[in-house]
Formats: C-alpha cells, sequence, structure tokens
C-alpha cells in the first residue's frame, strides 16, 4: 500500500460533526467483530495451532523434517533473487516514469499493474507454455540440458512477473510527490548520473525502496499459485515453503503445516510492523515540514539588518584574500552572455518568440514580466536547463547552445530553493566542489568563505529543514556560487518569501554583487525589484521583449503601452488623437507623433505624482472631481478623487506642504490638471 | 510542459529501455505465446476446451463468489474505514495495522487457517455447524476467505477519501436541519462513492484471480466448488497444454478487461474528487 501523504496533514483535525456515544460505541465494536473475526482470530489461530503440542513438537516439525528444511531453504534462495530483480525493475521504471514524460507512459503505467489482475495460475502457465517440455523453447532448452520448468529458475521467473510492480508503484507516486527540483538543482551543480542516483534521489526514497522490497520480498515467499504451476511439486527439490505447507495439509499433518505457515506468518507481521514504522516515520517527516513552511520569515530579516556587510565600503573590483572572485580571464571587458534569436514552443503554445538580449560581463540584469511572458523559459534556456528549438546561447563569445547544464558553469538559484532536504547546510554548499572532485582541505576552505559571505557561518551543520525561509534562500545562493561559476541565475529568488525579508534581501544582493561582480540574469515579476536591483531591466510580454533599459529608463520613458500598464500604479484615460492632437474629454494637449487626420482611440497615462490638484480651474486643460478619501499617514499623501467626465476614480499624490496649503476635505470639488501625459495610440490589446 | 526534463536529467533511455527490454521478457513474450498456443486450437475446439458445463459452473462460482466477496466488503470495508478515520479508541493503531494483513499473509496460510477454523471442531465452526452453517468446504467458504483477501483494498480506497472530506458540508447539511443518517446518506456516501466503487473493483478483480487460499477452503468438486483456475491445473496435470492455454486466454481477457475498467475507474473518481 502506498503511503498516504495526504492524511498526515488532517490527521489531528477533530470533527465538529459526531454521532451520540452510544452510535459511536457501537460503530467501533461492529468494527472491531468484523476485523477480528476475519482477520485476528484466523492470525491467533495460526500461532495456536503450531504451538499447541508444545515447543518440541514445532521444532522437529521445521528442523527435523528434510523436505520442509529444504522448502525453507529454496524459499531464502528464490525469494531474494526475484527481489533484486524487481528493485533494479523498480527504481529503473520509476526514473523513467516519474522523471520523463514520453508517449505511452500511461500505458506503460497501467502495464506494471498487470499482475494484480492476472491469476496467478495463468502465471505460472505462461511459463511453462515457453520454458515447458511442449514449450516453444521445450526443445531447444532439452537439448542443452538447461532446467527451467520444475526447477529453481523457473519459480524465480514466475515469483518475479508476480511480485514485479510492488517496488516500482512504491516509488512511482513517491518520487512524484518529491518532485525533480532537488536532480535538477544537482545537474546545474555538475552532478553525473551516478552522483544524482546515489546522493540525490536514493537518499530521498530511500523509506519508501525500503518498504516496496520488503512487501516485494514478503510476496514473493508467499506465493502460491504462479509457483505450484512452475514446480512440479517435487518434494525436497521444487517445493517452496507455501508449497510445503499445502502438501503437509493434505498429508493432514496439522503440526508440520500450522508450524511452517506460523513462520510465514511472522514475516507477514514484520512486513507489517515496518510498514507502520515507516509510515509514522514518513508522517512526521511531513509534520516537520508543514511546520517549517509556517515559520516566522521575518525573524532572519533582523539577522540581515544587524550585519550590515562590512566589506562593502571597499572599492568594487578589489577582492580580499577570503572573497570568491571571479574567474580572471572574464575580467576583460565583452559580453557575458547572449541569447540570440531565440525561439520555443510547447506544444502550441509560445513561449519566446525571437528574443534577442546581450548582458555585458559583470552586469546585473532583471528580467521582468508577468507570468506566461517567458521570462523563466528564457532563464532555464540560458542555464541549460531548457532547450531552444532555434536560436542560440553564447557564453563569452562561443557558442554554448548545445552544452549541457553540467558543462556550462552556470550557477542557479531555484525559486523554492531546492535544498537537498538530506544534507547539512555545509553538504548543500560544497555538492558543486564533490562532483568535481575538488580536494577536502579545499571544499572546507571555500565552503566557509562562502557562508561567511552570506553570513551563515554558525549554521554549516543545521539541516535545511531548520532554516527559515530567507536563511534558505541564502544556503542555495552560496551553493550555487560555491563551484565558482561564470554566470550566475536566478529564479524568481524572492518569491517566496514574506515582503519584509523580500525587501532586506534584495539590498543584500544588490550589495553582493557590486562585491563580486558576476555576470547575473535575474527573473521577477515585481517591478520594484527588478528596478531596486538591477543595472538593466528586460520587459518581456507573450514571448517577446518590449523594452529594455536602465531602471530610470524605462520608468521614465515606457515605450509602449503595456509597459507603461505593467509597471502599474497609474492612472489611465481614453480619449482620441487627430491632427496633431490629444482629445482626453475636457484635457486636450499638443501630439505631434500623430499628425495625420484620420481620428484614433489612444489611451493616456498619467501618474499620481504627475497630477496636480487646485480649487480653481486653469485653463483648458482641468478636470472637475470630487475627493473620496484621502490618506494622509505617509511621506506623499495620497488623495482618491471620483471623474464623474470619466467616470473612474482617480488617485493623485501631494506633497504635505501642498495637502495643508490647499486644506482638503473629504467630498470637496476640486480641479485636477496633469503636469505630465503619456499617450499611446491602441494597438495593443491586454 | 512537455519534455521539459529529458534532455536536463539524465539516463531517460537507459531506465526506459531497460523497463520496455524487462516487461518484454517477463511480461510480453509469455503472454504472446499463452494467445499463440490457444490460437493453435481450430475455434470448435477451443468453444468445446473453454465452455464445457464444467468450465461453465467453475466460471460461474469464480464470479460469483467474488462478486459477493467484494460486495460484502463495500459494508465492511466503509465501516472499517469510517471508524479508523472518525473515532479514536485504545488499540487505533494496531487495527489500523491489522487492516493490511491480507495483504502481507501469504494466501497459502489464509486457506490453511480458514479450513480449520470453520470446521465442526475449529474455533468458529464449533459455533455455525451446529445452527447448520458450513464455513468449511462450501461455496461460502470460498466467499468467507475472498472476503478477507478483498478487505484492505476496500479500507484502503475510502480511507484517504474520508480524512480529505471537508468538514464544512456536514457542517452544512447539519445547519440546514439534516440529521446525521441524513448527512450520512445523502451528503458523505454520494462524495465516497467513486472511492467504494474503484476499492470495490480492485477487491473482485483480486478474487478473480485468487487460487492459493481457495483451493485450501473449498474442497474442489468438479461443478460444485471448484474455481476457474483450478481447471487450468486439472488441464496441465494431465498434459492438455492447449485446452490450458484456451481457458486461460479466457481469464486474462476477463482480467484485462478488469484492468482497463480499473484505470478508468480510478480517472473518473480523481475528475470527480476534484
Amino acid at each position: 500500500m502506498a503511503i498516504d501523504i495526504t492524511s498526515a496533514a488532517t490527521l489531528t483535525r477533530r470533527r465538529a460533526q459526531e454521532e451520540s456515544a452510544i452510535i459511536r460505541w457501537g460503530l467501533i465494536g461492529l468494527a472491531t467483530v468484523v476485523l477480528g473475526v476475519l482477520v485476528l482470530i484466523p492470525l491467533v489461530n495460526v500461532f495456536y495451532e503450531a504451538f499447541a503440542r508444545g515447543p518440541r513438537v514445532y521444532w522437529d516439525a521445521l528442523f527435523n523434517d528434510p523436505d520442509t528444511l529444504s522448502a525453507i531453504l529454496l524459499t531464502l534462495r528464490v525469494a531474494p533473487a526475484a527481489v533484486v530483480l524487481n528493485l533494479i525493475f523498480g527504481v529503473m521504471a520509476a526514473w523513467a516514469i516519474a522523471r520523463f514524460r514520453f508517449p505511452g507512459r500511461t500505458l506503460l503505467t497501467a502495464m506494471i499493474d498487470l499482475p494484480f489482475a492476472v491469476s496467478p495460475v495463468v502465471a505460472g502457465l505462461i511459463f511453462v507454455l515457453i520454458f515447458g517440455l511442449q514449450g516453444y523453447f521445450g526443445p531447444w532448452l532439452r537439448a542443452h540440458d538447461i532446467k527451467i520448468i520444475f526447477a529453481t529458475p523457473g519459480l524465480i521467473l514466475a515469483t518475479s512477473f508476480v511480485t514485479f510492480p510492488f517496488v516500482a508503484r512504491e516509488l512511482i507516486p513517491l518520487m512524484e510527490a518529491i518532485g525533480p527540483e532537488e536532480e535538477t538543482a544537482a545537474v546545474s551543480l555538475g552532478a553525473r548520473a551516478w552522483h544524482l542516483l546515489r546522493r540525490v534521489t536514493l537518499p530521498n526514497i530511500k523509506w519508501g525502496l525500503l518498504y516496496g522490497v520488503i512487501l516485494c520480498n514478503a510476496r514473493a515467499m508467499g506465493e502460491f499459485g504462479a509457483v505450484y504451476v512452475v514446480s512440479g511439486h517435487i518434494a525436497g527439490r521444487t517445493d517452496t515453503m507455501p508449497l510445503r505447507v499445502e502438501k503437509l495439509f493434505q498429508e493432514y499433518n496439522t503440526a508440520g503445516s500450522f508450524a511452517l505457515a506460523s513462520l510465514l506468518s511472522s514475516l507477514a507481521l514484520v512486513t507489517l510492523i515496518v510498514k507502520t514504522a515507516l509510515e509514522w516515520k514518513t508522517r512526521t517527516e511531513l509534520r516537520s515540514r508543514l511546520r517549517e513552511s509556517l515559520l516566522d520569515d521575518s525573524t532572519d530579516a533582523e539577522a540581515i539588518v544587524r550585519t550590515p556587510h562590512q566589506r562593502t565600503t571597499r572599492s568594487s573590483g578589489h577582492y580580499g584574500a577570503n572573497q570568491p572572485r571571479p574567474d580572471r580571464r572574464e575580467e576583460k571587458p565583452g559580453l557575458g552572455i547572449s541569447v540570440k534569436n531565440v525561439t520555443k514552443r510547447f506544444g502550441s503554445f509560445v513561449a519566446l518568440n525571437d528574443v534577442s538580449i546581450e548582458v555585458p560581463h559583470g552586469e546585473l540584469l532583471a528580467l521582468l514580466g508577468p507570468s506566461g511572458s517567458g521570462k523563466t523559459t528564457l532563464l532555464r534556456i540560458i542555464a541549460g536547463l531548457d532547450v531552444p528549438d532555434s536560436g542560440s546561447i553564447l557564453y563569452q563569445d562561443e557558442d554554448a547552445t548545445h552544452r549541457s547544464a553540467r558543462d556550462r558553469n552556470v550557477g542557479f538559484v531555484f525559486q523554492h530553493y531546492a535544498l537537498f532536504r538530506h544534507m547539512s547546510v555545509f553538504e548543500n554548499v560544497a555538492f558543486g566542489l564533490r562532483v568535481r572532485k575538488w580536494k577536502e582541505p579545499r571544499i572546507r576552505e571555500r565552503v566557509h568563505e562562502l557562508l561567511s559571505l552570506v553570513q551563515l557561518e554558525g549554521l554549516a551543520q543545521q539541516a535545511p529543514s531548520q532554516l527559515s525561509g530567507g536563511q534558505r534562500q541564502r544556503v542555495a545562493l552560496a551553493r550555487a556560487l560555491a563551484a565558482e561559476p561564470k554566470v550566475l541565475l536566478l529564479d524568481e529568488p524572492f518569491g517566496a518569501l514574506d515582503a519584509k525579508v523580500r525587501k532586506e534581501l534584495r539590498s543584500w544582493l544588490r550589495k553582493l554583487h557590486d562585491e563580486i561582480h558576476i555576470t547575473s540574469v535575474f527573473v521577477t515579476h515585481d517591478q520594484e525589484e527588478a528596478f531596486e536591483v538591477s543595472d538593466r531591466v528586460v520587459v518581456m510580454n507573450h514571448g517577446r521583449i518590449e523594452q529594455q533599459g536602465a531602471p530610470e529608463e524605462v520608468f521614465e520613458h515606457p515605450a509602449n503601452a503595456f509597459v507603461m500598464d505593467f509597471l502599474g500604479n497609474v492612472n489611465v484615460f481614453h480619449g482620441r488623437v487627430e491632427g496633431g492632437r490629444a482629445l482626453l474629454g475636457s484635457f486636450e494637449m499638443a501630439y505631434p507623433d500623430y499628425p495625420h487626420d484620420e481620428s484614433r482611440p489612444v489611451r493616456a497615462y498619467v501618474r499620481p505624482h504627475e497630477l496636480e490638484i487646485d480649487r480653481i480651474p486653469r485653463g483648458r486643460s482641468s478636470l472637475k472631481a470630487d475627493v473620496l478619501r484621502i490618506n494622509a499617514a505617509s511621506a506623499a499623501v495620497k488623495v482618491e478623487l471620483f471623474a464623474k467626465e470619466f467616470g473612474v476614480p482617480l488617485n493623485v499624490e501631494l506633497t504635505q506642504e501642498r495637502y495643508s496649503k490647499l486644506q482638503l476635505k473629504t467630498g470637496d470639488a476640486v480641479f485636477v490638471f496633469p503636469k505630465r501625459v503619456r499617450v499611446f495610440v491602441e494597438d495593443y490589446q491586454i | 510542459m512537455i519534455d521539459v526534463n529529458r534532455r536536463v536529467l539524465p539516463g531517460f533511455r537507459l531506465s526506459l529501455g531497460y523497463t520496455l527490454l524487462y516487461l518484454t521478457l517477463l511480461v510480453l513474450i509469455p503472454l504472446t505465446a499463452c494467445f499463440l498456443k490457444a490460437a493453435a486450437l481450430p475455434l470448435h475446439e477451443f468453444v468445446a476446451a473453454v465452455w464445457t458445463p464444467r468450465a461453465r459452473a467453475a466460471y460461474a462460482l469464480t464470479f460469483g463468489a467474488s462478486f459477493a466477496a467484494a460486495f460484502a466488503n463495500i459494508f465492511l470495508g466503509v465501516l472499517v474505514a469510517w471508524v479508523l478515520v472518525r473515532y479514536e479508541f485504545p488499540f487505533k493503531r494496531l487495527f489500523d495495522t491489522l487492516v493490511d494483513l491480507p495483504i502481507a499473509l501469504p494466501t497459502a496460510v489464509a486457506g490453511l487457517v480458514y479450513s480449520s477454523l470453520y470446521v465442526k471442531a475449529g474455533w468458529l465452526g464449533r459455533f455455525l455447524v451446529p445452527i447448520g452453517i458450513q464455513g468449511s468446504y462450501s461455496r461460502l467458504a470460498i466467499v468467507l476467505v475472498l472476503t478477507f483477501i478483498g478487505l484492505p483494498f476496500v479500507v484502503r480506497a475510502v480511507q484517504p477519501v474520508l480524512d480529505n472530506l471537508d468538514a464544512e458540508i456536514e457542517e452544512a447539511a447539519a445547519c440546514l436541519g439534516a440529521t446525521r443518517g441524513q448527512t450520512f446518506t445523502r451528503v458523505i456516501a454520494p462524495s465516497l462513492l467513486p472511492a467504494i466503487v474503484t476499492g470495490f473493483a480492485l477487491a473482485f478483480a483480486r478474487g478473480l484471480g485468487e487460487y492459493g487460499s481457495v483451493v485450501f477452503v473449498s474442497g474442489n468438486m468438479p461443478l460444485k466448488t471448484e474455481i476457474a483456475p483450478v481447471l487450468i491445473v486439472a488441464a496441465l496435470e494431465e498434459f492438455r497444454y492447449r485446452e490450458a492455454a484456451a481457458i486461460a486466454v479466457v481469464l486474462l481477457v476477463a482480467s484485462l478487461t478488469m484492468l482497463v475498467l480499473i484505470n478508468l475507474l480510478e480517472r473518473w473518481s480523481k475528475g470527480n474528487g476534484n
């Protein structure tokens, strides 16, 4: 049975609606009777019958009957062989099915369930039909004196058939629940297949794997129907334990059959105990993970504020002995990364449409855009975690399009950290160095260097689950930087953190970049974050670049209505342009960009601080409005007005000075006029 | 996102290739051989082999007993799942663990102990046989042991669904004036239905193929207590391989249909669950 993950969260929830005590205890009693009669009494009966004649008879029945003894030994040979075969199969099948998408995947998954539906007798028969004397290979096998049916190989085949789903069925849902993030992170840190399996995947799935193996073993030892058909029932040679139970039963040897049955029942009990223990373990782990995610992130904001980075006062470009430094070769000016005409489709969805970007060496670039704009896809393509349909990626003018993530030497910081949960902070940071076979003393030196850089020196031996969100993000950053990557890529690095920690980490990242000057690209949907942190911003929408430039440039001169809209916090007016003038209700202004006579719809954008309020009208571009709400509890006074002419609310920001001069009150009728208007002819649809 | 990971994570060809090879050698080739062997029989001989009165009686018993057991398990399974999810009581952990015993216990052991419990001198037979209930070497015996085998399938299908059932819908029903009984039949039972159907189908499929436990308890009397897999073994012991393959094909087609049905049901209940 699959370990039930969903029930962990609801385990302690009490129901408000409950039956009366009589019904409740009645139902409990009834259920106890059902389970007692069906399960418990039979179980007790096995052991009672086995020991009823005393321990001496029990011992003789098991170990002084040569046929029984040989059955036990045969089972101990057959079951482990089948388990090993199915263990390898289970891991392989789970890796293919849980980690990749391919045609026929559903069919393959259904095929793994086949033995659950096929009668074991049929399973035995199909092997007899192939390898038996009258089977397809029978004569050939006989000629070469190879015995499969009525011999151990046949028993192993039949047992393997019946038990092959067990390991795979445990692992597939488990691996799907864990997700591929940690493995993707390991690949981006340079891990090869063997490292990945041994150091990341296996430690994560070990309990599920153990349970799958134990269940597989229990079924392999207990298999009856399939083995019955292929064994030929040769006492002392091809009888396994369950077959021997049947033979003793037919011979009315109650003591013998029950003694052997008690041995098999003990095996079942051990299986159940291990299952219960593993489930309990999984649940506690899940619970602690739930608790972690509820941890208040604000606790570590303080730590960062208190310890501003001491080295930030040094001139940038000068590196202390303990600091990571970029490769000297890279210090020549030039391009860090260039993306040339990249297009990427997912089915019919165009994620990137002929995108080109150049990132100068040492620059910190922000990819800004709404979700679905293609920014994360672009970042993954730069990292080598995705492959473009066309176009190329250059690292320092070398074509890297077909280099794997491992060979590109990039540092990638994942949105949800993707820390290896079974490794300490130290081991997480050391991972990229170990897979590159660094020497132990160098690893230790480098990891401590990085932990001091991200201000987490004291936490080297902690598990990731003991850290707060902000601390985890810094570990992820240290891990990405450890192997001295040429570029650093960050996917929504602060997306999973709360507002306060996000702000602190932002300015901290900026300072860090000023120090280590590594070519960096980070993805965000938060314009404030992009403007505050980056040297240059690329605004994306629908797989295309809308605008790129320095933060001030993009903010002051948005290239089009989309960028203006996306940057947000702006008043929108709808109007028309014709003959070089823009007409927005009672506003009217020159618009030389459109000298044509044909009238076209436009949108005009005015930011709140670009609107002025007065009590008297000023010329032709004043708008009548009523004051709805005033919020004076910040540096800029926020006034919300309603303009009847446009039927829309307006937001205006005034200085405290201007506000006290006007003596505004809610309900006042005033005039609003713009200091600056940006007009875009409507050529795009949201 | 289609095959995003294929290029990034290593081992796709190796793992898929190994999986397909293993399944081909262990499953596809042997199953094909079975169909080929049965196809070697001319049609009228095939029909003669799979449609004798003895075979028909065996099919009827296999389906009937599996259905009866799976049907009984709907009620027993939901009861056990309900008690496990909703109530706290002593030894609940042990109770929960015991539910899985039928999955871990070798079927031969189940057959052995069930055959001894319900005979005249057995722990339960001594009360039941005098009042005319023959729980051993009878059709009832087959239903009893298949009920044991199928119980965990229904419990484990219903349990998580019941556990995740939103408490608010019951509270809403109560606020609207429904009694506990009405809430159960009109609100809870319909939500559990997909899981119950899945559990039923799993228990039924398991019953169809069961062999080990049944041969112990049934007595294997032709036309009376003989199930279909026993026919295959009987044909094999008389070296009538093609007849054995023919009956196996009938059982295979039945069980493959069940497999497809279960998969469809699981999809349907997942769709309904959300």
